[in-house]
């Protein structure tokens, strides 16, 4: 399997040992590394049905305005976006190791140093058009107006092309890109037919349409990680109730809290069963050997995790893939009622947090914190005073430890001799 | 590297590629390019506990791989990607092909290993996983839309 060197086949002269082993024990002493490479390899997760005709390109990105690579397959008319994966931050240390397998046809092995890896997955066109079709004007508010039917080709000119990229790719050989962009085009306007033209003009609300219908997709299927991060933390209310902490003497503040955020919960939280615990347990600040009882204040119902899914989408999207104008007018455009329990869940929520800290604040402050500092500062002096006590009998001759067991109290003590006589 | 990139082809795909495996190693390697021969440092064994984790000793220190396999439908490719070529035709001025680099596909893989000192990455954590676990599907569900429809 090894390649066999010429030079270390001939220096082998173990006869039991394998010609491959040898090679490797002759070559260890001159191991001669390999000029790097001047054209790094890259790592590359590619969809395996763009065909031999797809090609790498360079687009302006529509939210950032920077171009951006993308990947075209001009036999089926689909796009792709590259999503550069790289550890978090440049210190961590990371490098690809490629090591050949087993198989005859394997590559050689190979390290390289920057450990990134693209991966390409799909990307819908209708982000390149949107940013055309959508300029912010300047009077915006005859904007319905002034929105005027153009063809296709007028639309596609608008696209920014600056290094003709865009433009080749339209006009290759049988492409579909140009059938696949008009597609995507159709979605988010009006038509009309004009003889054998199809004239479109932009339609704001089949955009704010489309958009939703995208995060209404990507909310069902939210990843793990995100769900973790923008659901379950973004949902949980504080946990309450901690009312008990070893100190018979909880101070007020504490017990009172979450008297407090348990009567609003009580309310309105379908779940009546938290409520409960939190009382008993702040109305039984005593009973300091009961076990802890953490109880989050309020609890977020299905309908609300359903809605807060969707805004995580929908700004995922938006902050992603939508010129950062565009974004600001589609979300104030949406209907104020698509959110409004979840932004209610929300108020109270923050409510919740806010007295949640101001309770710990004072908790802390108040109680336990400064009585530590106490016990801290009394055993620090007790341990200087003994140090010293320590240092002083080291010191102490014999004849003084003598004097010292004799009993003092009858007689006078030497500073009374230094007093002022009265 | 200069603002403009040229376009890549892709080129055909032939049909016997060479394989090869990528290790994601918890170390930075301050070289590019080949290694030959490996054998001698890098011998990673499936480990003992569970099937799709690998142990393997790299210079004393034990690592623990995690196999991540490429999402459905995708593979992963190890290319260089190659400048437009002046030299050639020169006589014949063709603008398109001068234009045109090429991404030369040298091998490919179909799982990445990721490896972690003492301890295995998980899809919360590392990156890599991550993306090759979430995003592929939350891409999916972002840039889906009905081809057939609107034809």
């Amino acid at each position: 399997m090894a390649r066999t060197r010429s030079k270390g086949g001939a220096a082998s002269t173990s006869a039991d040992k394998t010609a491959s082993t040898t090679t490797k024990a002759a070559s260890t002493s001159a191991y001669t590394l390999p000029a790097e490479s001047t054209n790094p390899p890259k790592l590359l997760v590619l969809p395996k049905d763009a065909s031999s005709s797809a090609r790498i390109i360079t687009l302006e990105n529509p939210r950032y305005g920077k171009p951006t690579r993308y990947l075209i397959c001009p036999e089926t008319g689909s796009f792709y976006e590259f999503t550069k994966v790289a550890p978090p931050n440049k210190s961590t240390p990371r490098s690809w190791l490629l090591s050949s397998t087993e198989k005859e046809s394997a590559l050689e092995s190979q390290t390289i140093q920057s450990p990134e890896l693209y991966l390409a997955t799909p990307y819908d066109p209708i982000f390149l058009l949107i940013p055309a079709l959508f300029k912010p004007s300047s009077s915006s508010k005859s904007e319905k107006q002034e929105r005027q039917y153009l063809s296709l080709d007028d639309y596609l000119d608008l696209v920014p092309n600056t290094d003709r990229h865009f433009s080749e790719i339209l006009t290759l050989p049988d492409s579909k890109v140009e059938k696949a962009l008009e597609a995507r085009l159709a979605v988010v306007c009006d038509c009309v037919e004009m003889g054998d033209d199809k004239m479109y003009r932009p339609n704001d609300s089949k955009l704010s349409a489309v958009i939703l219908s995208k995060a209404r997709k990507m909310a069902e299927k939210l990843p793990p990680s995100m769900e973790e991060k923008f659901i379950k933390k973004a949902l949980e209310a504080p946990v309450m109730g901690i009312v008990k902490d070893q100190q018979p003497t909880a101070p007020p503040p504490a017990a009172g809290s979450p008297e407090d955020s348990a009567s609003p919960s009580e309310t309105r939280s379908t779940t009546g069963t938290t409520p409960s615990v939190v009382s008993t347990a702040a109305t039984t600040p005593a009973t300091e050997a009961a076990e802890p009882t953490f109880a989050p204040a309020i609890v977020a119902s299905p309908a609300i995790v359903t809605l807060q899914r969707l805004r995580t989408g929908l700004n995922f999207i938006l902050s992603s893939y939508l010129p950062p104008s565009l974004s600001r007018t589609l979300q104030s455009s949406l209907p104020s009622e698509t959110f409004a329990p979840l932004e209610e869940y929300l108020s109270k929520l923050s409510k919740l947090r806010a007295e949640a800290a101001a309770s710990r604040s004072n908790d802390i402050n108040g109680g336990k914190r400064s009585r530590d500092e106490e016990d801290d500062e009394r055993l620090e002096k007790k341990r200087k005073m003994e140090q010293e006590e320590k240092v002083k009998k080291a010191n102490t001759s014999r004849g003084v430890k003598q004097l010292a067991k004799v009993n003092t109290s009858g007689m006078m003590k030497l500073s009374s001799f230094f007093k002022k006589k009265t | 590297m200069s603002t403009s990139q040229p376009i890549l082809n892709l080129g055909a795909v032939s049909s016997s590629p060479k394989k090869t495996t990528a290790h994601l190693l918890p170390c930075k390697i301050h070289h590019t390019g080949p290694v030959e021969p490996t054998r001698s440092f890098w011998d990673p064994q499936p480990s003992a506990s569970s099937s799709d984790t690998k142990e393997a000793y790299f210079r004393g220190r034990k690592l623990k791989g995690k196999s991540v396999a490429l999402p459905e439908g995708y593979k992963g490719v190890v290319a260089i990607s190659s400048l437009p070529d002046q030299n050639v035709d020169a006589d014949v001025i063709d603008l398109e092909k001068d234009s045109h680099g090429k991404l030369e596909v040298q091998a490919e893989f179909d799982e990445v290993v990721v490896w972690g000192h003492e301890s295995l990455a998980d899809a919360g954590a590392d990156g890599y996983v991550r993306s090759l676990e979430e995003w592929v599907g939350v891409a999916g569900a972002i840039h889906c839309f009905d081809q057939g429809a609107n034809k």
